[in-house]
């Protein structure tokens, strides 16, 4: 069975609401990060910010999670950026060439204020 | 996970079941030590088998999927489930496909089905292990 539970606080900075993930995002646990985002989106945070610092796995199921959040967050006009630094989670964005696609920052501080 | 020194694999056996991925992943990192292979080659190798095994799952397979490392000279890794109809998108069809991602990881990685059943496999080719 699945051994890491994803844990996600949300807090809210200035105008962007932040979520701390960590944990493991695999098909097990992406639904809960999806509705976490999903829930920010949907509330009519304009600007959302996804701190992946503790995210010590990620597979497609995560990758396609934060592709549609991107995608819903667009529609509305909203913002999703992702805090990522290192480390196999840096590395499937790169291969997939998402790392094009989001703003990635190294930490929240830089995110925030840019 | 058994340790057949005759056949030199080691394998694993798990419902095709989001559950146990993770399951997959340890699966993964065990071998990968036993193999003395380097934290950035476990972790492609967590990588690529939660994908693999993720693929049927989200296709709606039923019933076991069988996870074997062949301990080789260039170790080898085969992931078998009951085959399903490819041209039926699995997920959410967003991005990407899991193949695609696995081969990404290891170039030799091919997709077979034999007898009903569907055989991801790749090798860890040229990567380099102690």
């Amino acid at each position: 069975m699945s051994t890491v539970d994803l844990q996600i606080d949300v807090r809210t900075d200035g105008e962007w609401r932040v979520l701390d993930v960590r944990g493991e995002v695999d098909l097990y646990t992406s639904p809960q990060l999806r509705e976490a985002i999903d829930r920010e989106v949907s509330g009519g945070t304009p600007k959302v910010l996804v701190d992946l610092t503790g995210v010590s796995f990620m597979d497609s199921s995560g990758l396609g999670v934060l592709v549609g959040s991107l995608k819903r967050s667009r529609e509305r006009g909203g913002e999703l950026a992702l805090v990522c630094t290192e480390g196999s989670v840096l590395k499937v964005l790169t291969i997939t060439g998402l790392d094009r696609v989001f703003p990635i920052h190294a930490s929240v501080t830089d995110a925030l204020g840019t | 996970m058994s340790d057949g020194r005759k056949e030199r694999a080691l394998s694993l056996a798990v419902p095709a079941d989001a559950a146990f991925v993770g399951t997959v992943r340890l699966f993964a990192s065990a071998v990968g030590r036993h193999i003395a292979a380097d934290d950035d080659l476990v972790d492609d190798l967590k990588l690529a088998l939660a994908e693999a095994v993720t693929e049927p799952i989200e296709a709606g397979v039923v019933g076991m999927i069988d996870v074997v490392a062949f301990l080789d000279a260039v170790p080898r890794f085969e992931v078998r489930s009951d085959a399903w109809d490819e041209d039926r998108p699995s997920g959410d069809g967003q991005f990407p496909r899991h193949g695609e991602l696995v081969r990404a990881l290891f170039a030799d990685t091919e997709i077979v089905t034999v007898d009903g059943a569907r055989l991801l496999r790749f090798s860890l080719g040229s990567r380099a292990l102690p």
